[in-house]
């Protein structure tokens, strides 16, 4: 495999690089960052900008930890203590 | 051209930068090695779907805690078998609507690419770098050509495709309706791992119609060049090694085929991780999820033994971790 081609096989295919994000607000990093600051294996938690809760365990993959998520989503609305938040350019899931 | 490969044990074993393996030793809140070795069931290479299968084989392997074993090495077309073509990925303008556009993820949730979508990219990620279409036609920026697509696919994309919608097509690395082979080693009787191992950064399993079933794509490294790496509605995309690849399980949706649910309405299977274990989808056929899944998102029934439950699918992730030992080394 060619230097050319193991660059190819990380941005596709698996390496988390490490590069600073300037996204800010609705982006990816939530399942990042939700880890970034622990320990390989331990609690995590997210909310997303539905309001949709994901708890799960910081994994590694890669060189970066992701919160994976081992509990069943908690719905925005099936949480009364949270506010989701409207985007109008978005188009959850199914057709 | 069908490059048949063993991308999986290549690319786990050569890549410098992998967590995998080592690095896993170093786990100590281990729940799954509390699961009793009773709860193994062994693969079923009859589940795979004979149009998706090269060529399975029996062969001797050693593995990740350096015992002794056999092994199946199964080598997939690599194009999924319950499909004739792949796609819609990128719109081809910002009208284009969710029948003829694929998807991308983030935070969890799965979208429909639209065109109105990639428009408002801008205000979707709060930056206002983000402008993937011409302003003046609302045609949307696409790597339409081998060699766009493949520049666009490295960590440090040219200025030239930054902002443009990433997809590779399968025909680059692979005859019309054909795929990129790849050969899977998967312990015949899965084996538990003292402690949880890593998923690392290359294929994490292989699904039943023949396709690898990825790691978490690089989201962060994708999104910095203002690239948006396309999928079709099962969440897969190209790239020029893996060829077609998954990044999420989203059976049912779109133009993906939907799985049977078990027939007593548990998910239904749709891969094994490379360990032995099945991974099934999500939900039962009462859209109910698991609730007492351990950390690697696996559970044990009488049924089916210990399996996983795939992530969703916008999730960025099938598993969290392996829970058993996985073949590292062969004499194929």
């Amino acid at each position: 495999m060619n230097t050319f081609s193991k660059i190819v096989v990380i941005v596709f295919s698996g390496l988390i690089n490490a590069i600073a994000q300037a996204h800010n607000g609705h982006g990816d990093e939530l399942p990042w960052q939700a880890c970034s600051t622990s320990e390989k294996n331990t609690p995590c938690e997210y909310t997303n900008s539905h309001g949709d809760i994901y708890q799960g365990n910081c994994k590694l993959f890669g060189e970066a930890l992701m919160c994976v998520r081992n509990k069943p989503i908690v719905r925005a609305n099936m949480s009364k203590m949270l506010t989701p938040i409207k985007l109008d350019n978005s188009n959850q899931g199914t057709k | 051209m069908t490059k048949a490969s063993i991308s999986s044990l290549i690319i786990t074993g050569s890549l410098a930068f992998s967590g995998c393996g080592g690095s896993s030793e170093t786990i100590t809140d281990d729940e799954t090695s509390e699961t009793p070795s009773t709860d193994i069931l062994a693969v079923d290479t009859t589940l795979f779907d004979s149009a998706a299968v090269v060529s399975v084989e029996t062969i001797d392997c050693t593995l990740s805690n350096g015992d002794d074993s056999s092994c199946y090495a199964i080598t997939v077309t690599g194009f999924p078998s319950d499909r004739t073509e792949l796609g819609h990925f990128c719109p081809t303008d910002i009208n284009t609507e969710a029948e003829s556009a694929g998807k991308w993820f983030d935070d969890g949730v799965l979208y429909d690419l639209t065109g109105e979508f990639v428009s408002n990219l801008d205000l979707f990620y709060g930056n206002s770098e983000w402008q993937l279409f011409d302003a003046d036609t609302g045609e949307i920026f696409i790597t339409d050509t081998q060699v766009s697509c493949e520049a666009a696919a490295r960590p440090d994309v040219a200025e030239e495709y930054q902002n443009h919608c990433v997809q590779c097509e399968l025909t680059y690395y692979a005859d019309e309706g054909q795929g990129v082979e790849s050969t899977f080693l998967l312990p015949i009787n899965p084996v538990f791992r003292e402690t949880s191992g890593d998923i690392g950064m290359s294929n994490i399993g292989v699904s039943l119609n023949g396709v690898n079933l990825a790691a978490a794509a690089p989201t962060q490294a994708i999104l910095s060049a203002f690239t948006i790496a396309a999928f079709d509605d099962c969440v897969g995309h190209v790239n020029p090694i893996d060829g077609y690849h998954y990044h999420g399980a989203n059976h049912g949706d779109g133009e993906c085929p939907a799985v049977e649910f078990e027939a007593d309405g548990h998910a239904g299977i749709f891969g094994y991780a490379l360990d032995g274990f099945a991974i099934y989808g999500m939900l039962d056929e009462n859209g109910e999820e698991a609730t007492d899944l351990d950390e690697c998102r696996g559970q044990t029934d009488e049924v089916r033994g210990y399996h996983y439950h795939s992530a969703g699918p916008g999730e960025n992730a099938f598993i969290g971790c392996f829970s058993g030992e996985t073949a590292n080394s062969t004499d194929i």
